[in-house]
């Protein structure tokens, strides 16, 4: 099986291209040594031909350790006898810019004695400009064939599948010459090029930058600015909720004609709460997953996504954090799940560690019920200020705001101690220009990541959800969640919870909302014997007051979940990105000590203040 | 009269001049390979509010750079550039 390499910068239209020549038919791969991953497919017409997308980066010269990752994986790439040829891909319409890090890499491809091919991108969008390319003349100069190629009309690609062929037929000699020069000739070398073959595309930048005027403007680039985010976070609610509700139903009428074809009892409770419970733990997460990839992916095609990065740096530095950070935690307010995914845009090592510290202290929707049941039952539905203020309203936005501040207090604190610098990118960011997404390569990548999701994330949260299950059902078979396994276990650490005055009822709840956070509220109702608890809250808040939990229990078990890292699925998924059990660990222990600790200190101020 | 590439005024070209003593080599690496060669002429295209990077261009492409960089970089204003 040969295979032949994709490599380019950021912003060269690379993935397009990749799409294109593999007909959008990629499947998301591990490329040996690299930590990153790939996606590699078959090339249309040539399916003997593996070809592989390379990760985007400015260059061979690494600065970050994760950079010297892909570095060394380029360069073991090369020494793999199966590589047919390297495709480098430039974009034709800022040539100047990507010429350095071509002539790098034509340079390690001669010395490794591998073919080259430079693929100038975007030749449509010369053309339409009036400009011209002269990809003959560079070929010339450079020695290798030069295909002026469009990723987004196809033009090009014919002559690209006829030049991998026969790479000799082309009538220019191909000679090595740019194999035995430093790195400083090579730096003089591409100048020196990019004078010669770059037209003036100077009428290109012009129109782009008369965008950056309203979307960079100090006031209307800030309102611009919040009507996106506004969009971005409606997306989430208003088109993937109804979806969510809908998996959440197929699966619960998918559960109903399963359930009562099985023959003993055990066994249909098993099936209906454990595994078709099970597989909603993380399915119901994929319309949102699939929805903020898509919305996340219109901006950054777009080169909205640049913009807006820049436009936070400067606050988001402040906690340690980087302008490209700002999308993550945004999408963390929702749900941590894509809000993680989206971090892996955050190039410095070390904001992206930050990132993920402060993504799962964002209010996630999973939080709403438990806050809902919670403030239901200890806050007055009185109104303040004449009626402009209600107090159960009001709660509610002090809570969620509590979970963003304590994020940001986090990531500053951390920065400022822990957290070693020399894994830190600065922020340098090319403003890409403003281009319309195109749909289909769109819905591919969040096909792709949804079902990344579901086959990584899934099977362990699947696992737990399990495990949590047969603890509470066994050994009396469901009859007592109090004398089950998981009620001993809730007596067991009653005293963990006595001093911010929650009895084992509420230890359990705890234990059991590890799954995740709306847990609480099902295994609360089922603890009360109420049905349906997650739909009425009204019995369960009037059972919650009439069980003698104080107020300021109540206020402490808000501070509690605002903090406490309780989501099987973020931890799955924090644990494959960063490809350790470490830092979720670390994570789930210090944010669980952290929500005790500040539960415990609100138990007793507000105990103090009510009494 | 050298300046810092920080201090340029949108729509101001600079010739660059020299990187600061203090600038990791790193990213002095990673500056060049995006372009910014001494010699090389640099336009502040756009200086957001609040401190924000600042848009620059260089050799045909467009970067924002925070201060901690652009502070480092060293420029000769290009005034009869400027109005090109």
């Amino acid at each position: 099986m040969s295979s032949a390499l994709l490599i380019g910068s950021p912003n060269s239209g690379k993935s397009l291209l990749f799409n294109r020549l593999t007909g959008l038919h990629q499947k998301v791969a591990n490329f040996p040594g690299i930590t990153v991953e790939v996606g590699s497919g078959s090339m249309l017409g040539r399916p003997e031909l593996t070809l592989v997308d390379f990760p985007g980066t400015y260059s061979l010269l690494p600065i970050s350790g994760e950079e010297r990752i892909a570095s060394d994986g380029f360069h073991q790439a090369l020494r793999d006898p199966e590589l047919d040829a390297v495709l480098c891909i430039v974009d034709a319409t800022r040539l100047e810019k990507s010429l350095h890090f071509a002539l790098q890499v034509i340079r390690e491809c001669q010395r490794a004695g591998k073919p080259v091919f430079l693929l100038a991108n975007m030749a449509d969008v010369l053309r339409r400009h009036g400009l011209a390319f002269d990809a003959d003349g560079l070929a010339h100069r450079l020695g290798i064939p030069v295909i002026a190629v469009s990723a987004r009309s196809g033009e090009g690609l014919e002559a690209l599948r006829a030049s991998l062929d026969a790479p000799s037929e082309r009538g220019t000699p191909f000679v090595p010459r740019l194999k035995d020069l430093s790195d400083e000739q090579l730096s003089a070398e591409a100048a020196e090029l990019a004078r010669e073959f770059s037209g003036d595309t100077d009428v290109l930048i012009r129109s782009h930058a008369r965008l950056d005027g309203f979307f960079l403007h100090s006031f209307f680039g800030g309102i611009a600015f919040f009507a996106i985010m506004y969009l971005l976070f409606q997306s989430i609610f208003t088109w993937a909720a109804p979806v969510m509700d809908a998996v959440e139903g197929g699966i619960g009428l998918a559960a109903d004609a399963v359930v009562p074809l099985l023959p003993s009892q055990t066994l249909r409770d098993f099936t209906a709460d454990a595994l078709f419970g099970g597989i909603g733990a993380f399915l119901v997460f994929v319309p949102q997953i699939f929805v903020l990839t898509v919305v996340v992916g219109i901006m950054e095609d777009s080169g909205y996504m640049a913009r807006a990065a820049l436009i936070c740096h400067r606050p988001l530095r402040f906690f340690g954090l980087s302008g490209k950070s700002f999308v993550p935690m945004l999408s963390g307010v929702a749900c941590a799940i894509p809000g993680i995914y989206a971090a892996r845009t955050v190039d410095s090592p070390r904001r992206r560690l930050l990132t993920y510290l402060a993504v799962p202290l964002m209010p996630c929707s999973a939080r709403l019920p438990v806050y809902t049941v919670l403030i239901a039952a200890f806050i007055p539905a009185q109104t303040a200020l004449g009626g402009l203020v209600g107090l159960q309203g009001l709660a509610m936005f002090l809570i969620y705001f509590f979970g963003m501040v304590v994020g940001l207090l986090v990531t500053a604190l951390v920065s400022r101690t822990r957290v070693r610098a020399d894994d830190d990118l600065p922020f340098v960011l090319e403003m890409p220009p403003y281009r319309l997404p195109s749909w289909r390569p769109l819905l591919r990548n969040a096909w792709n990541r949804s079902r990344h999701f579901v086959t990584k994330a899934g099977v362990v949260i699947f696992a737990v959800t399990v495990t949590v299950w047969v603890l509470g059902y066994f050994p009396n078979f469901g009859a007592d969640l109090g004398a089950s396994w998981l009620g001993a276990l809730g007596r067991v650490i009653e005293p963990v919870f006595e001093p911010i005055g929650l009895d084992w009822r509420y230890g359990v709840a705890i234990l059991s909302s590890f799954l995740a956070r709306e847990v609480f509220v099902g295994t609360l109702g089922a603890i009360f014997g109420i049905e349906g608890a997650e739909e009425d809250f009204v019995p369960l808040v009037e059972k919650l007051q009439a069980s003698g939990l104080s107020v300021a229990s109540g206020f402490a078990l808000l501070v509690f979940y605002a903090i406490a890292l309780q989501c099987v699925s973020t931890l799955a998924l924090l644990a494959r990105e960063t490809r350790s059990v470490r830092l979720p660990a670390q994570l789930f222990l210090a944010y669980g000590l952290l929500a005790y600790v500040l539960a415990f200190v609100t138990y007793r101020l507000v105990g103090a203040l009510a009494g | 009269m050298t300046r810092r590439l920080w201090d340029l005024r949108a729509g101001e070209r600079g010739r660059l001049a020299a990187f600061d003593e203090d600038l990791d080599p790193r990213y002095r690496t990673r500056l060049t390979e995006l372009g910014f060669q001494p010699g090389a002429v640099v336009e502040c295209m756009r200086r957001p509010a609040f401190g924000a990077p600042r848009v620059f261009r260089v050799r045909g492409a467009v970067f924002s750079l925070e201060d901690v960089l652009a502070r480092r970089v060293l420029v000769e204003p290009e005034e009869a550039a400027a109005g090109a």
